[in-house]
């Protein structure tokens, strides 16, 4: 099976584009971060978008490279070709929005979950020197006993003796 | 005896903290899955791709859309844009494997 050729970043292009256009255009790239071992996927997905403040911007900046294409921030895509789509967004799918949120809540659960394991982990180490104590007191008693017996006895000697 | 009664306490207080936590983790549970959205995200899309069996869970990095986060909110449409379909078609995998798991052997 043939592996996908994905062609790497032409980083002087993109530092002319950054140079011209300013704050109003960034490459897609840029916008997300990533762990470093998936730059390639991520490189085939973003590598050649740019994402524009406004289709102006779009416009001018597709003039510049063939191999350039445009995403505003409203979502139109702008080619080399000459091909404009998008249009009305409202009914457009959140997905990345909704997967942050997913991500975000299923960490806090992990979080609850490890407070959880330790504060078990504590309860279990405090019910042992809770039996730990038991066994003392149970001593305890048990020699109140015996000394109360040792007092009653010697008590009983002692009458004994003064009645003799 | 003193000692005793000292351990009961921090032991109720042990107990009420973990029904707290129990309750909060239920109520993020139910926040979870009673949200129609992110249930949809979950079964739909399978942010957290099941590894197939037989292969390694750390040469499966999983699915696209889970592996990269918007520096900024705005930037989440014109992403969504340009990765369409792939963002939650593509398993992004170990380039040695890539070819075993599309066959699923």
């Amino acid at each position: 099976m043939s592996q996908i050729a994905v062609r790497d970043l032409d980083r002087r292009l993109i530092e002319k584009i950054e140079k011209k256009y300013g704050d109003q255009v960034i490459h897609a790239l840029k916008t997300v971060s990533f762990k470093q071992e998936i730059y390639k996927a991520m490189l085939f997905v973003f590598g050649s978008f740019y994402i524009c403040n406004n289709s102006q911007v779009a416009q001018s900046l597709i003039k510049e490279d063939p191999s350039i294409q445009c995403v505003t921030l409203e979502g139109d895509v702008f080619k080399s070709s000459g091909v404009v789509s998008g249009g009305y967004m409202g009914n457009f799918s959140r997905n990345i929005e909704l997967t942050q949120e997913f991500k975000k809540r299923s960490g806090e659960i992990n979080n609850i979950n490890i407070q959880l394991a330790q504060l078990s982990q504590q309860l279990e180490e405090c019910l042992k020197k809770l039996d730990h104590f038991k066994t003392f007191e149970n001593q305890i008693i048990e020699k109140e006993i015996e000394l109360k017996g040792l007092v009653l006895d010697s008590t009983q000697q002692k009458k004994s003796i003064s009645n003799m | 005896m003193k000692e005793s009664s000292g351990v009961k306490d921090l032991m109720n207080e042990i107990k009420a903290k973990r029904s707290h936590l129990d309750e909060q983790k239920q109520k993020k549970k139910n926040e979870m899955y009673s949200s129609p959205q992110l249930n949809m995200i979950n079964s739909i899309l399978q942010v957290n791709y099941r590894v197939p069996e037989g292969f390694n869970k750390s040469d499966v990095y999983g699915k696209l859309i889970s592996l990269f986060t918007p520096k900024e909110k705005k930037f989440c449409l014109p992403l969504e844009v340009i990765g369409a379909v792939k963002l939650s078609s593509v398993v992004v995998t170990d380039k040695n494997i890539s070819t075993r798991l599309l066959k699923g052997k």
